[in-house]
C-alpha cells in the first residue's frame, strides 16, 4: 500500500467487512418489516401523513445502527499514534472513509426501500444527513474517550443533530407536520459547519489522546472526579455467599441500565412531548407504545446482562469469571436475577409514570373515550412485563452462549422471513398470503415450544436444573397457555395458528431459566 | 537417580492422554502430565507451544475433546467449586475487573473462598504497595499483576496456578511473584504450577519441570535428574573429522576439525564410557543451564 489513505481504507474495510454488512441488514430490518406489514394491509399511500412520523423515526433508527456497525469497525488503538502522519490527516482517513460508506448505505437502502414499496422518501436528505452524524459522534468519542463523561459528550453531540434534524421536519418541538425533501443552501451551510466542528473537536481530542492526556485533566471535570472518587471510596459491606458477591458485581456493572435508559428516556420524551400535545387520546396511546418499547430496549439489556467477555465486544467467557468457584447454574441463575430485577424495575417505572399521567388526565379533564378501533385488552399491561423479560432474558441467554453466530442466525432468519414476505406480498393471492401468514405462525409457534421443551430437557439431563425448577416452569407456561386458549374462545378474531403461535411465544417466558445455565456451560468450558 | 519427591499422596494434577484442536490445528497432542502434591511444578515451551491451553484444561475452561482430566481428584468442568475453591489463578493478561476498586476487588473475591485471611490479605495488600481505592482499570503492568497475585493467594490455596506471571514486569514485580511462589510453598502441601518462557526464573524455583512444544510434552522430570541427564561434553579426536561419530543420547553437536562439542542426554559416567569407546579424549564435561537443555531439546 502505497499512501496512507489507501491503507486506511483497507483497513476499515477489511475489518469492518462483517460489521458492515451485518450493520446493513440491521439497519434495514425494521423498515421492511414495518413496510411489508403495511403492505400486507394494502397498497401504501406515500403521502400519507402517518407515515411522516414514520419515516423521520426509521431514517434516525436505520443511521444509528449502520453507524454502530461503521464505529465498531474503526478502530483508533494507541498504536496510529505512533504513526508517521499529522494527527489531522488520521482524523480525516478515519472520519472521511466512514462518513462516504454511511452515505453509500444511504442512498441504497433508501433508494430500494422507495423502489420496493413505491416511497417517496428522499434519498438527498438522508444522504446529507447521515454523513453529518457519523462524523460528530465519531468525534464526541474521540474527545472523550475511555471517560465515564463519554456518555455526555456523545449524547449532547447527538442530541443537537437531533432537534436540528426535527426542525426539518415541522417545529422543533412538536409531531412532525411534513417530509424533509430538500436541502436547502441554509440546510447545507449548518450542516458543513456540524463536520467542520466535529473535525475540529476530533483533532482537539485525538491529539490530547496522542499525548496521553486524557479529558480528566481538564479542570472542571478533574474536580468532578475528584469530588465523586473520593464519596464513592466506601468500605464494602461483606457478602453472605459468592452468589451474593457475584449478583453484586453483576447488578453494579450492568442491572442498573435498562432502568435508567428508560426514566431517561420518559423523562426527555414527556418534556418534549407532553407539553405541546393537548389530545389526551394520543398521550394515552404514546403512553401505550412506551409500554411495548420496553420490549425494544430489553434487546440492548439482555446483551448488556448476557455478555460475560472481558471487554464489551468480545463474549467469550472471561477467565476471571470463568474461574470463580461458582456452578454455571449459579452464574446462569445470577444473571437472570440481574435481568429480572431491571424488567420489573424498568416496567414499575414506566407504570408509575403511565399511571400518574392517566390520574392527571381523570382530574384534570377526564379520561377521553377511546376511539372504535382503539384496541387496548386487559391482558395488555401484563403483556408489557412479559413482553420485556422475553425479550430481555432471551437475548441475555442468546449473548451467554458467547457463539456471534446464534445472533447472526437469528437476524438471519428475521430478515430473510421479511424479505419473503414482502415478496410475497408482491406476487401472491390476498387470500394464499393470509394462508401462508398462518402456516408460518403455528409453524413458528411450534418451533418456539420445541426450543423451550429441548431447553429443559438437556438443562435437567446436565443436572443444570432443578426438577423442582423444571416443574414451576411448566405451570407458569400450563397457567399462561390456559389463558391464551380461554381468551381465544372469548374473542372472535382468535385463530388456530395464531393460539398456537402465542402459546410458543408464552413459553419463552420459561425458556431462559434453562437456556441460560446451558449458554453460561457452553461457553465457560469450550 | 531416585525421584526426590515421592508423594504418597494422590497426583494433585492428573491430565491423561488430553488432545485438542482449534479447528486445523492441534495445540495439544495426546498430552498427559501428572503434577503431585507439594513443590513447583514448573512448564516450560515456547509461544504458542500448549502452556496456556493445558492450563485452561486444568481450570475447566476447556473441555478435553478427547482424554481426561482431574484436579484434586475431581473434573474441573463438572465440578468447578471443588476445584476453583481450592485454586488461586493468575492469568497471563492479568484479567480482572476494571471497574472495581482494589478494596471491592478484595471483598468480592473474599465471598468466594472460605479460607480468605483477611490479614494475610491486607499484609499482601500493604507489601505489594496497592491502594484500596485505585480503580483496577488505573493500575500499571506490574501493579496489576500484583493486584491479581494478591486475590489468588489470600485465600492461601492448595494450588497455585500462574500463567506466565512474569511476562512484561520489571525485575521488582518479579522479585514479588517469586517471593510468592516460595511462600506457598513454604506452607506444607501446598503446590504451584506456573508457565514461562522465562527459564532462568523457573530453574530458581522449580522442583520438577515438564517441557512442552507443539503441543506435545517432551520431557518431564525433577529438576536435579534434568540436570544431571544433560551434558556438555567437549571431546577431542586423534585426527581431524567432517563429520563427527554418533555419541549415544547426542541431541546436538557443534565443532570442527579435531574438537567437538556435544550436548548429550544421559549420565556423565556413562556418556564418558561411550565417547573413550569412540576413540575420543573428554576434554571437558560440564553442566547445561536450564536454557541450554530447553534450545537443545527442542532442536532435536
Amino acid at each position: 500500500m502505497r499512501s496512507i489513505p489507501i491503507a486506511m481504507i483497507w483497513e476499515l474495510l477489511n475489518r469492518g467487512r462483517w460489521q458492515l454488512l451485518l450493520g446493513f441488514i440491521g439497519g434495514n430490518a425494521m423498515p421492511l418489516l414495518i413496510l411489508t406489514a403495511l403492505k400486507f394491509e394494502g397498497e401504501i399511500d406515500p403521502d400519507e401523513p402517518a407515515l411522516i412520523t414514520m419515516q423521520m423515526m426509521l431514517l434516525l433508527m436505520h443511521t444509528f445502527i449502520f453507524g454502530a456497525a461503521i464505529l465498531s469497525a474503526v478502530e483508533f488503538a494507541p498504536r496510529a499514534y505512533v504513526l508517521p502522519a499529522r494527527t489531522s490527516t488520521l482524523v480525516v482517513w478515519k472520519m472521511v472513509p466512514a462518513m462516504i460508506l454511511i452515505t453509500l448505505d444511504m442512498i441504497v437502502s433508501i433508494g430500494g426501500l422507495n423502489l420496493l414499496f413505491g416511497m417517496k422518501w428522499s434519498i438527498t436528505c438522508a444522504a446529507a444527513l447521515a454523513p453529518v452524524g457519523m462524523a460528530l459522534i465519531m468525534a464526541a468519542l474521540w474527545f472523550a474517550e475511555r471517560s465515564p463523561w463519554l456518555p455526555v459528550v456523545v449524547g449532547t453531540a447527538g442530541g443537537v443533530l437531533g432537534l436540528w434534524y426535527k426542525s426539518r421536519w415541522g417545529p422543533m418541538f412538536s409531531m412532525p407536520q411534513y417530509a424533509w425533501t430538500v436541502v436547502t443552501p441554509a440546510d447545507a451551510a449548518v450542516l458543513i459547519l456540524f463536520t467542520a466542528l466535529a473535525f475540529v473537536v476530533a483533532v482537539v481530542g485525538v491529539s490530547r489522546n496522542r499525548r496521553g492526556d486524557t479529558i480528566h485533566n481538564l479542570s472542571g471535570i478533574a474536580w468532578a472526579d475528584w469530588w465523586s472518587g473520593d464519596r464513592a471510596a466506601q468500605p464494602l459491606k461483606s457478602f453472605g455467599s459468592p452468589a451474593e458477591a457475584q449478583y453484586w458485581a453483576e447488578w453494579t456493572t450492568k442491572g442498573w441500565m435498562l432502568p435508567f435508559v428508560v426514566m431517561i428516556s420518559l423523562v426527555v420524551g414527556s418534556m418534549i412531548f407532553l407539553p405541546l400535545e393537548r389530545d389526551p387520546k394520543v398521550i394515552i396511546k404514546a403512553l401505550i407504545g412506551a409500554g411495548g418499547m420496553l420490549s425494544a430496549i430489553g434487546i440492548v439489556c439482555g446483551f448488556l446482562a448476557g455478555n460475560c467477555g472481558s471487554n464489551d465486544a468480545n463474549t467469550e467467557f472471561g477467565q476471571f469469571l470463568g474461574t470463580r468457584p461458582l456452578t454455571d447454574l449459579q452464574i446462569g441463575q445470577t444473571i437472570l436475577k440481574v435481568v429480572l430485577k431491571s424488567v420489573l424495575i424498568s416496567w414499575s417505572i414506566w407504570a408509575a409514570f403511565a399511571a400518574t399521567v392517566l390520574g392527571l388526565i381523570q382530574v384534570t379533564v377526564g379520561l377521553p373515550q377511546m376511539d372504535p378501533d382503539f384496541f387496548w385488552p386487559w391482558w395488555g399491561l401484563p403483556a408489557t412485563l412479559l413482553g420485556c423479560w422475553i425479550v430481555a432474558a432471551g437475548f441475555a441467554s442468546l449473548t451467554l452462549s458467547g457463539r456471534t453466530q446464534l445472533w447472526a442466525l437469528v437476524f438471519c432468519i428475521v430478515i430473510t422471513m421479511m424479505v419473503i414476505f414482502s415478496l410475497v406480498s408482491k406476487v401472491l393471492p390476498r387470500e394464499t398470503q393470509m394462508m401462508l401468514f398462518a402456516m408460518v405462525q403455528a409453524l413458528i409457534g411450534i418451533g418456539l415450544t420445541g426450543i423451550t421443551v429441548w431447553c429443559l430437557t438437556t438443562a435437567r439431563q446436565r443436572s443444570l436444573i432443578a426438577g423442582r425448577m423444571v416443574l414451576a416452569a411448566g405451570c407458569i407456561w400450563l397457567g399462561l397457555t390456559a389463558v391464551i386458549i380461554v381468551e381465544g374462545l372469548r374473542v372472535s378474531y382468535a385463530t388456530l395458528p395464531a393460539t398456537i403461535f402465542l402459546i410458543g411465544l408464552a413459553s419463552l417466558t420459561i425458556t431462559p431459566l434453562a437456556a441460560a445455565p446451558l449458554a453460561v456451560a457452553a461457553n465457560r468450558h469450550r | 537417580m531416585p525421584d526426590p519427591f515421592p508423594s504418597p499422596s494422590p497426583p494433585i494434577i492428573d491430565v491423561q492422554r488430553v488432545t485438542r484442536q482449534f479447528g486445523s490445528k492441534t495445540a495439544l497432542n495426546d498430552v498427559s502430565l501428572t503434577v503431585p502434591r507439594g513443590g513447583v511444578f514448573g512448564l516450560i515451551g515456547g509461544n504458542g507451544a500448549g502452556k496456556t491451553t493445558l492450563i485452561k484444561h486444568i481450570l475447566g475452561l476447556l473441555k478435553a475433546q478427547h482424554g481426561s482430566v482431574r484436579v484434586f481428584g475431581l473434573d474441573p468442568v463438572q465440578n468447578p467449586v471443588g476445584t476453583l475453591g481450592r485454586i488461586g489463578y493468575l492469568s497471563e493478561d492479568r484479567d480482572l475487573p476494571d471497574w472495581m476498586r482494589v478494596g471491592q476487588l478484595m471483598s468480592y473475591t473474599q465471598a468466594f473462598f472460605p479460607n480468605w485471611d483477611e490479614k494475610f490479605a491486607e499484609e499482601l495488600r500493604d507489601a505489594f504497595d496497592l491502594d484500596a481505592r485505585a480503580f483496577v482499570k488505573n493500575l500499571s503492568r506490574g501493579q496489576r499483576a500484583r493486584a491479581g497475585l494478591l486475590v489468588a493467594l489470600a485465600h492461601r490455596p492448595e494450588l497455585l496456578v500462574l500463567d506466565e506471571p512474569s511476562s512484561g514486569l520489571d525485575p521488582v514485580v518479579r522479585r514479588d511473584i517469586l517471593g510468592a511462589i516460595i511462600r506457598t510453598i513454604a506452607d506444607e502441601g501446598r503446590t504451584v504450577l506456573f508457565s514461562s518462557h522465562l527459564l532462568d526464573e523457573v530453574e530458581r524455583v522449580a522442583d520438577r519441570i515438564a517441557i512442552i512444544h507443539e503441543g506435545r510434552v517432551l520431557l518431564t522430570s525433577s529438576m536435579d535428574e534434568i540436570k544431571d541427564q544433560h551434558r556438555r561434553l567437549t571431546l577431542r579426536f586423534e585426527q581431524s573429522i567432517s563429520e563427527p561419530p554418533a555419541l549415544v543420547g547426542t541431541l546436538s553437536r557443534a565443532g570442527q576439525g579435531a574438537e567437538w562439542t556435544y550436548v548429550c542426554s544421559g549420565e556423565s559416567r556413562q556418556l564418558r564410557s561411550a565417547a573413550e569407546a569412540l576413540g575420543a579424549t573428554v576434554v571437558d564435561d560440564a553442566a547445561l543451564t536450564l536454557d541450554e537443555i530447553f534450545v537443545s531439546r527442542i532442536q532435536n
